[in-house]
């Protein structure tokens, strides 16, 4: 039924067809408890092969998640319903083909800078940039998974599985064994690529995608990447990446994700990286739809006087479910974490956050700060934040908090008196309370996309009349 | 219609009654400002001044429980305090509200778009730009986040080249004058005169002198214990500044402690 599915890659022998079926017709047992594996276009390298097995054998050890057995899950029972047999087989596609929604997000805000790479992903696998007029250059910085596999296999070998191995979580382990795409992006010592890498991993209605997005910077190695979650409106679908970073000594990544996926779309992401000495991960996260999501942020400071800036933003409405969990892991000495993450909650919706900062022994002289900032639009709405810190050294600054509130009456008396109305006060304020979020992004067009979607979801929330709601005393 | 059109727009304050949380803090004001004139309002800490400026404007904590508030023949009551702002009134606040995150040029351009004076940017940026010079402030706070992190005076002169862009036509000034030196005073006060020039009525809420120096008020009121218990011409600011209130108070028959001990500034 989707032996086109191939043509994601165009090296595929010519009996490949009948491979890809087979694995197709394999892939409906999937179940909580039960996994077949896939391979990628053209067969996996055993090494992956290998590691599928493993993560087959954890995937069937471990139980489904669940919200009274776990704590990870406690505040999103959704997971309680989650089943990935719920979820249909590929469908084909035409070679060169895209579909809309990914064509869309295509041409989209980020499109608008300069783009030295695009990679594309669905359920399916890879996909061609339909046009020519979208593709970028072809790069050997970012290729397709199965691609860039093939093209350096020594290197992927390290970094996948190392950084989030199979295990970890049943929902890593499934990305594992069920991974059709994704990218690989690698840069060389030293090298700093100008522009952006285009990241593009979407799932179709009524699928479930795994994309697998492996990340390796070599020594002193610079790039700026931009990573997009998106599927369209109507039927539930799953799509749940996992990216693997590396960051060797002195380099510096600068990793954008925006999230906007279709409101029946579950979300379950895992990011995760390791930071060399004196290495600077800086990662943004814009959430801006799901039906609800569990999403991962983690990085491993494993290297001396490594800097980690994570910054983030959600915006909830009608009855979405953000859940973010963050580790600010702390194994080297003289490294700097910093989390800022700044969520807005209108309707019904709900934000959880569980954020820890670990100081493992000796990671002396450690700066680990983590804060979370909710702004409650309604009176329904509901954010749970709940940052922990555990400090196993003795010579450290390490900090958290967090906060929660409805727009300030002051505030909007302010912006009122002055003529502001208040459904536009409330949106100016609510724009306010993210822009600190939005300047930490790179400067130039990125920065101008990530102020361009929170516009749009403020806009979406004024259409629906989630701005308009009267927050003064009665 | 020719007669109503004549008639001199006015801010009228009768017999106002003023509830915070249930508290009585006015309890019957009356004044009325002309547009055109300058009107000081002093008093005693806790008379009830700064909470007439909020009802005036409609804050919504502030609930009229008696009596009216009426601008251009026109009740105020139960109108929103951006469509009074539209209708030409404007209230400089005692501690203005930072608004992190919001530029002050955006604030700016909102407030003006709110009521419908929109600009093209380019004159838009050049009026900012002017009112700022004139009112001595830096070109850089034009990007700042409006009153965030600003000192005492910047938020005042802030407040001022508000009132310049703006053009309001009835201002209320609440202790625009406290936390300036002798200098940013005298900048303010020439921003203020600048529009009452142009026709702008002015109730300055005061407890020195001072600014009174530069803006010459037409008629002084006192206000004690929530309601104004003395009106008069410019020469009570000579007497509150030579025999302070007590002796205004007794006349008025108010207990001293009493009425300097209500809540509300």
């Amino acid at each position: 039924m989707s032996g086109e599915f191939a043509k994601a890659d165009g090296r595929q022998p010519l009996g490949a067809t009948e491979q890809v079926l087979t694995e197709t017709a394999a892939s409906s047992r999937l179940t909580r408890e039960e996994a077949t594996t896939v391979a990628l276009p053209g067969g996996d390298p055993s090494w992956l092969a290998s590691l599928r097995q493993a993560a087959l054998a954890a995937y069937r050890e471990a139980p489904w998640p669940s919200s009274t057995r776990d704590e990870d899950w406690r505040r999103t029972p959704q997971i309680d319903k989650l089943d990935p047999a719920n979820f249909a087989e590929p469908e084909a596609l035409g070679a060169g083909e895209l579909p809309p929604y990914l064509r869309e997000a295509l041409d989209g805000p980020v499109s608008g800078g300069e783009v030295s790479a695009v990679v594309i992903s669905d359920e399916r696998g890879n996909l061609e940039s339909p046009s020519p007029a979208n593709s970028a250059p072809a790069s050997p910085i970012a290729l397709g998974l199965a691609a860039g596999l093939a093209a350096d296999g020594a290197v992927w070998q390290s970094v996948a599985g190392k950084v989030a191995p199979p295990g970890l979580r049943k929902l890593i382990s499934l990305n594992t064994v069920r991974t059709l795409g994704g990218a690989c992006v690698h840069v060389a010592k030293g090298q700093e690529p100008k522009g952006y890498v285009r990241l593009l991993h979407g799932v179709s209605h009524g699928s479930a995608s795994f994309p697998r997005t492996l990340i390796k910077l070599e020594e002193g190695a610079s790039l700026t990447l931009v990573e997009e979650w998106v599927s369209p409106d109507a039927d539930p679908a799953l799509l749940a990446p996992v990216v693997e970073v590396e960051l060797a000594r002195g380099a510096h990544l600068t990793h954008v994700v925006f999230q906007r996926c279709g409101d029946q779309t579950v979300l379950q992401s895992t990011v995760r990286a390791l930071v060399g000495q004196e290495a600077r991960y800086d990662v943004r996260w814009n959430l801006l739809g799901a039906a609800w999501q569990k999403s991962y942020f983690e990085v491993l400071m494993l290297g001396d006087g490594s800097d980690t800036r994570l910054v983030g933003l959600c915006v909830g409405r009608q009855k979405q479910h953000y859940d973010v969990q963050t580790l600010q892991d702390h194994v080297a000495q003289g490294a700097v974490s910093d989390l800022l993450y700044r969520v807005a909650v209108a309707d019904r919706s709900r934000s959880v956050y569980a954020g820890l900062i670990r100081v493992e022994e000796g990671a002396q002289k450690t700066n680990a700060y983590v804060q979370n900032r909710n702004l409650l639009l309604s009176p329904l709405a509901k954010s749970d934040s709940n940052p922990t810190l555990e400090i196993l050294a003795n010579d450290v600054r390490c900090t958290h908090g967090s906060t929660a509130g409805r727009i300030d009456d002051n505030q909007l008396f302010y912006c009122e008196s002055r003529g502001i109305a208040r459904e536009q006060a409330r949106r100016l304020i609510v724009e306010g309370f993210f822009a600190d979020v939005v300047d930490s992004f790179p400067e130039g067009s990125l920065r101008e996309s990530g102020r361009g979607f929170v516009l749009e979801a403020l806009e979406e929330l004024a259409r629906s009349g989630a701005l308009a709601a009267s927050s003064r005393t009665a | 219609m020719s007669e109503s059109a004549s008639v001199r727009a006015q801010l009228e304050v009768r017999d106002l009654e003023v509830a915070v949380d249930g508290k009585q803090i006015l309890s019957g004001v009356s004044l009325t400002v002309p547009q055109g004139e300058v009107h000081a309002l002093m008093g005693p800490n806790g008379a009830g001044k700064t909470s007439l400026g909020y009802a005036v404007m409609g804050h919504p904590k502030y609930k009229v429980t008696g009596g009216e508030i009426r601008w251009k023949d026109q009740s105020l009551l139960g109108v929103l305090p951006e469509d009074r702002a539209r209708m030409g009134l404007f209230l400089s606040l005692q501690y203005p509200t930072a608004i992190p995150g919001v530029t002050t040029v955006n604030f700016l351009r909102a407030a003006l778009k709110g009521q419908g004076k929109g600009l093209p940017a380019r004159d838009f940026l050049k009026l900012v730009r002017e009112q700022m010079t004139a009112l001595k402030m830096d070109h850089s706070f034009m990007s700042r986040y409006i009153n965030d992190n600003f000192s005492g005076g910047e938020k005042k002169r802030m407040e001022i080249v508000q009132l310049a862009v703006l053009r309001p036509e009835m201002a209320i000034l609440d202790e625009t004058d406290s936390g300036l030196d002798v200098d940013a005073l005298r900048t303010v006060a020439e921003g203020v005169n600048r529009v009452h020039d142009d026709g702008m009525g002015v109730l300055i809420i005061t407890h020195y002198q001072r600014i009174l120096d530069y803006i010459k008020p037409d008629r002084v009121h006192v206000m004690a214990a929530g309601r104004v218990i003395v009106s008069g011409g410019r020469d009570l600011v000579d007497r509150i500044e030579k025999d302070g209130y007590d002796p205004m108070l007794r006349e008025a028959g108010l207990d001293i402690s009493a009425a300097t001990a209500a809540a509300a500034g």
